[in-house]
C-alpha cells in the first residue's frame, strides 16, 4: 500500500510526490521507525549577528502632501510679467539653481563652458581637483564632438562661410 | 452663473428703490465690517455696472452672480458683467497643457551626477594577468561592466531646463483657464474678503453649505489681506490666498474653485485686455547677465 508521507514536509516548489510504503502501529501510520534525526527540527532561527547580512527594508514612505504651502502655491509668480510688474524676468524667479545656470539652457558642453566662465578662476585657486575635472571633461567633449564618430560624407550638408554667397542650386546628393 | 436671464426680469422680481453703480477705478467697498449690524443693509440688488474696455465685436458681456462671505446664508447681491474675450474663449486644451508643462519644467534643476572615468581611482592597474588565471580578462577594476565602476553616458552635473513661453501663449492660457472654470460653475465673485469672525469653522461651514469644493483659491487685488481671512485660510487645508499677480494656470486648475473679489476682477481684466489688444515689439525677454 502506497500513501503520501505525512511527516513534516520541507517547503519546495517541486511537484514531486513521494509515496512510501508504511504500516499501521498504534492507530497511526509510521515511517522509518526508530530513526532519530540529528538535524535541527525547530522553527526559524534568529539572524546571525556575526554575518554581514543586514535585513533589506522597504524604502520609507514619503507622504506627497499636496497641500503644504509650497505645493499649494506652486507656480505662483510665473505670470507676474503680465499681471504685475513688467520688468520682472523669469530667470530671477529660479531660486534653486546654481548661480551659473539661472536663465540658461543648453547641452552638456555649453553647461560646462558656462561654469568655467563663471567659476573658473575661483576653482583654479581654491578647488584644484574640481577645476581639473572640469577642464578634462571639456577637452574630452571637444575632442569627441569634433574628431570622433566618423561623419558620413553623403549626409554632410555643404557649409558656407559668413562672407560667401549662397549657391544657386541645391544638390540632392548632399543630404 | 446665468446665461439667459435679462436685467428686466430681475428688476421685476425684486422691488428695488435705487441702483448703486461701480466704476472700473478702485473704490472702497460699500459694506462696513461691523459684525453686529446686518452686513447687507443697502438696497438690493446691486447691479455692478462695470464699463468694459475694448468691447467685443460679436459677443455681449457675460453675466455672473455677486455673492458675499459676510453671512452664511447664500444671498446674491447682484450681477456682474464679464468681458467675453477673457471669459468666453475657446477651450484650447493644448495651450493649457503647454502652460502647465512650462510652469513645471522651467524651474527644474536635475542634480543627478555620475562621475566620468577620469574622476575614479587609478585606472592603470590590471587586476590579474591576462593569461594563466582561469578568470576573464580585464584591464582595470573600474570598467563599466564591473560593480562599482564608472557609467559611460550617465547624467552629468546640474542641468537646467529653462525656457520662457511666449507671452501670447501665456495670456491665452490664462484666458482659457478662466473660461473653463467659469463654464463649469467653479468661479464665484465676492464683494470683499471681510469675515465677521476669525474662526476657521465659519468659512469651512460656509463653503460646505454652498458646495464650493474642497480646495479654493481666493484672489484679492493686493498682498495685504484682512486678518480674519488669513487666519481662516491658514488653518484649513486646501484654502490658499493669493494676490492678482500670483495668478497662474497651474493653481487655477489645481484648486477646484476660484473666488475673486470685484477689485481683483477689475485689475485682471484691465491687465489682460491691455495685453490682448496691444502689440509687443519686444518679443523675447532679455537674456540674463553673462558676467560672473
Amino acid at each position: 500500500m502506497f500513501i503520501q508521507s505525512c511527516l513534516p514536509k520541507t517547503i519546495s516548489n517541486s511537484h514531486l510526490i513521494i509515496s512510501v510504503r508504511t504500516f499501521k502501529r498504534f492507530g497511526e501510520y509510521v515511517k522509518s521507525y526508530g530513526y532519530q534525526p540529528k538535524h535541527y527540527q525547530g522553527g526559524y532561527l534568529p539572524r546571525a549577528s556575526h554575518l554581514k547580512d543586514p535585513p533589506d527594508y522597504l524604502p520609507p514612505f514619503i507622504d506627497p502632501k499636496d497641500w503644504t504651502l509650497e505645493a499649494a502655491t506652486f507656480g505662483q509668480n510665473d505670470y507676474i510679467d503680465i499681471l504685475g510688474d513688467e520688468n520682472v524676468e523669469h530667470w530671477q524667479l529660479v531660486r534653486n539653481a546654481p548661480f551659473w545656470l539661472r536663465g540658461f539652457q543648453g547641452n552638456e558642453l555649453q553647461h560646462l563652458l558656462r561654469r568655467l566662465k563663471f567659476q573658473g578662476k575661483y576653482l583654479e585657486e581654491n578647488q584644484p581637483q574640481r577645476y581639473s575635472d572640469l577642464i578634462t571633461r571639456i577637452r574630452f567633449l571637444m575632442f569627441k564632438i569634433n574628431f570622433k564618430h566618423y561623419k558620413r560624407p553623403w549626409l554632410m550638408r555643404p557649409t558656407v562661410g559668413p562672407n560667401e554667397p549662397l549657391p544657386d542650386y541645391y544638390d540632392p546628393r548632399s543630404s | 452663473m446665468i446665461k439667459s436671464l435679462s436685467l428686466v426680469k430681475i428688476l421685476r422680481q425684486c422691488s428695488i428703490r435705487s441702483i448703486r453703480h461701480f466704476e472700473t477705478s478702485t473704490q472702497p467697498p460699500p459694506f462696513s465690517s461691523d459684525p453686529t449690524s446686518n452686513p447687507i443693509s443697502q438696497q438690493l440688488p446691486l447691479i455692478v455696472n462695470r464699463q468694459l474696455e475694448y468691447p467685443h465685436v460679436r459677443y455681449p458681456p457675460l453675466q455672473a452672480w455677486l455673492e458675499t462671505l459676510g453671512q452664511k446664508r447664500d444671498e446674491k447681491l447682484g450681477i456682474v458683467d464679464l468681458h467675453p474675450s477673457i471669459w468666453q474663449t475657446s477651450p484650447r486644451l493644448d495651450i493649457l497643457y503647454e502652460n502647465i508643462e512650462w510652469q513645471k519644467t522651467y524651474k527644474k534643476i536635475d542634480w543627478a551626477y555620475t562621475p566620468p572615468h577620469h574622476e575614479y581611482p587609478s585606472m592603470r592597474g590590471k587586476p590579474w594577468p591576462q593569461k594563466g588565471t582561469g578568470r576573464a580578462r580585464h584591464s582595470s577594476r573600474y570598467d563599466p561592466q564591473w560593480k562599482g565602476g564608472y557609467k559611460v553616458n550617465g547624467p552629468k552635473g546640474p542641468t537646467s531646463f529653462f525656457y520662457v513661453l511666449p507671452k501670447e501663449k501665456r495670456i491665452e492660457g490664462l484666458c482659457t483657464a478662466l473660461t473653463v472654470k467659469l463654464h463649469q460653475n467653479d468661479v464665484h465673485f465676492v464683494d470683499s474678503f471681510d469675515l465677521p469672525t476669525h474662526q476657521p469653522t465659519y468659512l469651512q461651514e460656509l463653503t460646505e453649505d454652498r458646495f464650493w469644493g474642497p480646495s479654493i483659491l481666493f484672489i484679492d487685488d493686493t498682498d495685504i489681506m484682512p486678518h480674519n481671512m488669513m487666519f481662516a485660510s491658514a488653518k484649513t487645508e486646501g484654502f490658499t490666498v493669493m494676490p492678482v499677480y500670483g495668478l497662474n494656470v497651474y493653481s487655477i486648475l489645481k484648486h477646484t474653485t476660484l473666488v475673486l473679489t470685484i477689485r481683483a476682477l477689475n485689475k485682471i481684466e484691465k491687465k489682460l485686455l491691455h495685453a490682448l489688444n496691444s502689440y509687443d515689439t519686444q518679443k523675447d525677454q532679455p537674456a540674463p547677465p553673462d558676467e560672473p
